[in-house]
Order: C-alpha cells, then structure tokens, then sequence
C-alpha cells in the first residue's frame, strides 16, 4: 500500500490507511492500539515524516 | 538488569548468581512465570512471545526506574523469553533484593503487574484446535492499577 498526500502526523496517516484499506484502518483505530515513532512511545498527534519508523502496537502480553 | 532471552535460561542458576550480588540485602523476593499446559481452549503445545527490540527494552527499564524510586530495593532482575517456548519453560523471571521484606515484595508485585500491561511483548498460544493471540485480562489490568495513587515508600 502507498499512501501518498500531505500526510503531517500519525492521526492523518491512519485516515490515509483507512482511505485505501477500510478493515486495516478499524483496526489501526483501536482504542487500546498504541503508537511509537523511532522507538518512542507518542500520542496520535505526533509528526511524521517519510523517514520515521512508525510501529502500530496492539494490546501487549507479556510476564 | 534487564534481559531479553531467545534461548531457555535456568531460573535457579539466575537467582542464585543474583542473590550473590545482593550482598547488604536482608530479603530477595522472587517470582517465576512458566508456559502453563492447557487453558480455556485445550492443550497447550506450545506458546510463541514476540517482542519489538529496542522498544521493548525501554519499556522495561521504565518500569523498573519507576519500582527503584518507589521502594528501597537493589537493581532488580528481569529476565524475559521470547521465541518459541513449550509448556512448562519458564517464560519469565524476576528478583528483587532489599534490605527489608516487604519492599522486595511489593516491588516484585508491582514489576509483574506492569511487565503484563506496560512492557513490549506479545504472546501467542499454540493450542492441538488453533492458535490465538493472548491480550490481557481486566484483572491484569486491575492489578496495575492497585499502584496508582499509592505512594507510601515504606
């Protein structure tokens, strides 16, 4: 998948996703879905750019 | 200290070495998880633990900051597995040293529950009818929550 446009932050890339894949946007919305940019943990609003390493964490467990 | 182990490791030989290196601590307070060998969906056969390496790591030396600023303990021991690991290998440890007991008790208590909740790793069980991914129970995170507001050090 391409997702191409002015995509700033996190918030607009997963509406981006959702555009081209509807299931795969759902599940990226996820309340209980978290996000890390270059290995930090971030909030929805953060910036982005094509470089960043961005990862879609879903619900951990571990121990 | 912190590892993330691809290979079985022996709980025993961890816990014995750690206790050396706590040399002034009156209590070493230790908790073992093992792969259990059924649950709701059948036998088990095997259970599969991912992680995201790096991010992983970070997660778990937070928790651990947080439970050394919180009580009096000694650097604790975390050892954590991934890969795939068959029903009852250890899957992870944790120890914490402390002068008194009941600060080696509540640490461990409280690496756990957030080890559950807050660390980066994900596990899948291999049952004989199919796999499925295993998320955390309310209660898990019930317990994390037992911690929030509580900040009696002693």
């Amino acid at each position: 998948m391409t997702v191409t446009g002015d995509v700033a932050t996190l918030s607009i890339l997963i509406e981006a996703i959702a555009a081209e894949d509807e299931a795969l946007g759902a599940a990226l919305k996820d309340k209980s879905v978290r996000y890390a940019v270059n290995e930090a943990l971030v909030a929805g609003d953060t910036a982005v750019t094509d470089c960043d390493e961005i990862a879609f964490l879903p619900p951990v467990s571990g121990g | 200290m912190i590892r993330v182990a691809s290979e079985p490791f022996d709980p025993a030989g961890e816990l014995k070495a750690y206790e050396r290196s706590c040399e002034t601590a009156g209590a070493v307070v230790s908790f073992l998880g093992k792969v259990r060998s059924g649950s709701k969906g059948g036998a088990v056969t095997a259970l599969e633990l991912e992680h995201y390496p790096g991010v992983t790591e970070k997660t778990m030396a937070k928790i651990v900051t947080e439970a050394t600023a919180r009580w009096a303990i000694d650097e604790p021991l975390i050892i954590h597995r991934v890969g795939r690991l068959a029903p009852g290998e250890a899957i992870v440890l944790v120890a914490v040293g402390a002068a008194h007991r009941r600060d080696a008790f509540e640490a461990a208590d409280y690496l756990m529950d957030y080890l559950k909740t807050e660390a980066m790793f994900w596990k899948k069980e291999m049952r004989e009818d199919g796999e499925a991914w295993i998320e955390p129970r309310e209660s898990d995170y019930n317990d994390a929550r037992r911690w929030d507001g509580a900040k009696d050090t002693n």
